[in-house]
């Protein structure tokens, strides 16, 4: 019980800290730094779910929310379409795109999976770049709106035009997929997928049919790539095939890797660390980018589980430490 | 459920990785309720039989039923679902997870609840994950370790982490469970408190295969035992038959040789 009010009490507090920035950031350039970490962080999340929790390295997130960003975006602007209504579409796309590729791939091991998803994902902004007819090659989709408003019944609408708005619109979101994840792990469904990480053969010896779940953790997560990607074209008004490409993807597992890999919070740590970490390091100017490597390496070799793992064996070591002598 | 009342029948069984056979011609086949050994010199094949049984490699020849069903075209995890719980020769347990979620895990196959009702929260779901928890204590109430539910399983002696193995195996509620050398590492006492703990499993309704190289227990607990050499059923019988064949002792003893007489 205790346990679950300090929990509660956590939540809280973030939830108010989250919800007031607006009013105590003014600076319009850090304000959309923030805007960008929630939304990297809806996409590490999504990520988390596959790397973190059942042990899979997907390269194709990228291209996951690039096929959700460019299916919202192609449907406003080529077909009127609400933005609303968008969603379920796109969040569909991206998915298929993970149930196709994980029926190709989940067979194959470690960095077979790895490359083998990295390749669907190099081919996934191919296809954007070289379709023009429908996704205006490279010169992009442009002039994406802001999310459609909002009839309050009488009360006018609730509208999406401010940065205000969407960062409040991609929290909400992140918001509603770190709760799906926590539910999904704390299930049956979530100890099939951490006993996969840890130990396959002795999962399918319990029972786990290995292909099944690691289908319905890869085509979820993708899902909820697609959604980050969503929020992203709305935000960002303007898309090109490189919002597809592998980077977003590399910058995906990084985030997890310095945050804490399989841990619920790592993908949060890890995003908003490496977003707000370069920005502190301006000061060094050309020194920036060799500081954030040194960094990273740094991290990487005190931290191996991430600085969310870190956290927890400190603490870990420090109730063992705190106990009573027999 | 099987028409014989037979759990597990192999018929001229072989596993071949490459040139080497490495289970060879095997052939018997093991009775409902009973404990059945499996022994045999290093590299005589137990361990690969143990695998063709539940699923984890196909046979390249014969026919393998397991409660009445052909399990050949089957995969580890289809075949559990028959009814099937094992363990390792390695001892394997979720090591970061406690030893009551190990069990958990262990309960796989009788979840009812999907993921839009673990989404929900709903009563059904709550309900269940209750009857889980409380079903898992009991098994590790079975294999005596209550006291330890809460210890991360990589953190339990030697000892008991074999039985952390034995309790997700039955966690499932299996018909047949197979144990791959449970008293790997163990003492003395604790080799005859697994034996004790054998017969209560068995006297639950389970029928039991285990691959043993500690002679005693395999006498005392055995109802029946087969006796593997270089992948071939060398003899198959009752303990103090197969104990005392001749065959037996010089597989594991070698030949006298004759000409130094």
């Amino acid at each position: 019980m205790r346990q679950g009010s300090k929990t509660a009490l956590t939540i809280a507090v973030a939830l108010l800290v989250a919800v007031a920035l607006p009013y105590v950031v003014t600076n319009d350039y850090l304000f959309h730094l923030i805007i960008m970490a929630v939304i990297w962080s809806i996409l590490a999340t999504s990520l988390n779910l596959v790397l973190g929790y059942t042990g899979l390295l997907s390269l194709a997130h990228g291209a996951f929310f690039g096929l959700g960003a460019y299916t919202s975006a192609l449907l406003v602007t080529k077909c009127d379409w609400n933005f609303w209504v968008t969603i379920p579409p796109s969040m569909l796309v991206a998915a298929a795109g993970g149930i196709l590729i994980g029926v190709l791939t989940l067979r194959l091991e470690g960095h077979y999976f790895a490359v083998s998803t990295m390749s669907f994902g190099i081919v996934v902004s191919l296809i954007l770049e070289k379709w023009d007819d429908l996704t205006e090659g490279p010169r992009g989709i442009s002039s994406i709106p802001a999310p459609t408003p909002i009839p309050l019944f009488g009360l006018g609408h609730l509208t999406f035009e401010s940065d205000t708005a969407k960062y409040y619109l991609a929290l909400a979101i992140l918001a509603i997929c770190l709760l799906f994840v926590w539910r999904m792990i704390h299930s049956p469904i979530g100890r099939a997928l951490e006993a996969i990480r840890q130990n396959e053969l002795l999962a399918s010896c319990l029972g786990v049919d290995l292909i099944y779940y690691k289908l319905l953790a890869f085509s979820f997560s993708a899902a909820m790539a697609g959604l980050a990607g969503v929020i992203y074209s709305t935000y960002i008004t303007y898309l090109n095939p490189v919002d597809a490409g592998l980077w977003n993807g590399f910058y995906a597992v990084m985030y997890i890797v310095i945050g804490g890999m399989g841990t619920f919070l790592g993908p949060l740590v890890g995003t908003l660390f490496l977003v707000t970490v370069p920005e502190i390091l301006r000061v060094f100017q050309d020194y920036r980018l060799l500081l954030l490597g040194a960094l990273l390496i740094l991290t990487i070799t005190f931290l191996p589980d991430g600085i969310v793992g870190g956290l927890k064996r400190l603490r870990q070591r420090r109730t063992v430490g705190a106990m009573p002598p027999r | 459920m099987s028409t014989t009342g037979l759990m597990v029948e192999l018929e001229t069984v072989t596993k071949a990785f490459g040139g080497l056979r490495a289970v060879r011609d095997v052939t018997f086949s093991v009775g409902r309720g009973e404990i059945f050994s499996v022994i045999g010199p290093n590299g005589s094949g137990k361990s690969t039989l143990f695998n063709l049984i539940s699923g984890v490699l196909p046979a390249t020849s014969g026919s393998i039923r397991v409660l009445g069903r052909d399990i050949r075209k089957l995969r580890s995890h289809q075949v559990s679902r028959i009814g099937v719980g094992r363990t390792f020769q390695t001892t394997q347990v979720f090591a970061d997870k406690t030893v009551l979620e190990n069990a958990m895990v262990g309960r796989h196959l009788r979840v009812k609840t999907g993921l839009w009702q673990a989404q929900a929260r709903t009563g059904f779901f709550r309900a269940e994950e209750a009857r889980h928890r409380e079903r898992s204590m009991e098994i590790l109430d079975i294999v005596g370790l209550r006291d330890h539910a809460d210890r991360r399983a990589g953190q339990v002696p030697n000892a008991l982490q074999q039985r952390v193995a034995i309790a997700m195996a039955l966690a499932n509620e299996p018909e047949l469970l197979l144990l791959d050398e449970p008293t790997g590492g163990l003492m003395e006492q604790e080799v005859l408190d697994l034996m004790a703990l054998l017969r209560r499993i068995r006297d639950r309704g389970v029928t039991i295969m285990l691959i043993e190289h500690k002679m005693r227990l395999v006498r005392q607990v055995s109802d029946r035992i087969a006796v593997l050499n270089n992948g071939s059923l060398i003899c198959e019988g009752g303990p103090d038959t197969v104990l005392n064949d001749e065959r037996v002792v010089e597989a594991y003893l070698g030949t006298v040789d004759a000409s130094s007489t």
